[in-house]
């Protein structure tokens, strides 16, 4: 019988012994928690964009029959800050999603734990394999990221409110100074709004190679229970 | 705790094997092709306002100013309400992945009770 200091190598990875009733690790019980918070914010936040892109199509209906400062300054306001919340709505969906997949590693893990121990077999799980941890990394690169270009983000609707609020026509800003720092600002967060999406993306892809890995496992050691099982069956 | 966190995704009671899918299958399939329906008649509206952008450029148009403003009203809702109608494709997905992990705990039920049966008959069969 394996001891808990002893690793079997396998096509799918380090496989160790874990104490019976082990459960979960940490991070499985985080995802446990957090993929339903994520998504809920996530809605949140693409609601408030759909809310504020429709605020800044009745700005550009005005705009269109009148101009005055206030106008413009309040459509390039709600420029960036459209932008920015539905980028942090869909990161946080796609936070949840990856926490979903991360629920779908922890159920593999605590329910394949639980047919061995219901044998009487001891329970082999895999150790943390390269590409969860990779899942992880990227995943919170996106999300830290994403916040980063929405606080950026932010600044820019700030800037752009006062390089527009004294403005004497459509084409001439009041304050060429935070025009150009609210452009120079959006011209990297625009970009990395996107790269934390792609990163997040990654990160999923990560999760479902894992989870790919994870099946092979549990089925290998499947095979060997029921060999196990007709073994011990027929000497009966 | 742990067991208290899993309420939602591990079913309370056991259910059985080869029952009606989860709910959650159909519900996540129907929100996700809402989303698609949603950015398939934005991309209809779109197709409509690129051909405005094309008239702001023609010198024929009499009033240019009034189909750019008009243009520019459009535009600012199209864009996030395309961007909501992905989200809602994923929210879609989610409800699917969440009705995955539910299965999932369904099979460990069946695959506990069919590992004992064999074990205690030696039998596949």
């Amino acid at each position: 019988m394996a001891t808990a200091s002893q690793t079997i190598s396998t096509p799918f990875g380090q496989v160790s012994q874990v104490p019976t009733g082990a459960g979960q690790t940490v991070i499985h019980t985080l995802a446990n928690w957090m993929w339903l918070p994520m998504i809920l914010m996530g809605v949140m936040a693409t609601a408030t964009a759909v809310g504020l892109g429709i605020a800044q199509a009745q700005v550009s209906s005005d705009l269109g029959e009148q101009f005055t400062a206030l106008r413009q300054a309040n459509f390039e306001t709600l420029k960036p800050l459209t932008g920015g919340f539905t980028f942090l709505g869909l990161a946080l969906i796609l936070s949840g999603i990856a926490f979903l997949l991360g629920t779908i590693l922890g159920a593999l893990r605590w329910g394949g734990g639980e047919v061995q121990e219901a044998v009487e077999q001891p329970v082999m799980a895999l150790k943390m394999p390269w590409s969860a941890k990779l899942f992880l990394v990227l995943m919170m690169m996106g999300l830290m990221a994403e916040l980063v270009a929405f606080g950026t983000l932010a600044y820019v609707s700030n800037q752009a409110h006062a390089a527009w609020i004294g403005a004497s026509a459509v084409d001439a800003p009041g304050n060429a100074a935070a025009l150009n720092r609210a452009a120079a600002y959006a011209a990297w967060a625009n970009p990395l709004r996107l790269a934390a999406v792609g990163l997040l993306l990654t990160s999923i892809v990560f999760a479902l190679f894992t989870i790919s890995n994870v099946l092979g496992l549990q089925f290998m050691r499947i095979r060997v229970l029921i060999a196990l099982g007709q073994q011990q069956g027929g000497s009966q | 705790m742990a067991v208290r966190t899993l309420s939602l995704t591990r079913p309370r009671e056991p259910e059985k094997e080869g029952a009606s899918s989860p709910w959650q299958f159909g519900v996540g399939l129907m929100v996700a092709f809402a989303g698609v329906v949603s950015l398939t008649v934005l991309f209809v509206i779109s197709a409509v306002v690129a051909g405005w952008v094309s008239d702001i450029t023609d010198p024929s148009e009499a009033n240019p100013a009034n189909l750019l403003a008009r243009t520019r009203t459009y535009m600012a809702w199209l864009s996030p309400v395309a961007m909501a109608s992905v989200a809602v494709t994923m929210v879609g997905i989610a409800v699917i992945l969440l009705g995955v992990v539910r299965r999932l705990w369904i099979q460990v039920a069946v695959m506990k009770q069919g590992l004992l049966a064999l074990k205690r008959g030696g039998t596949t069969s």
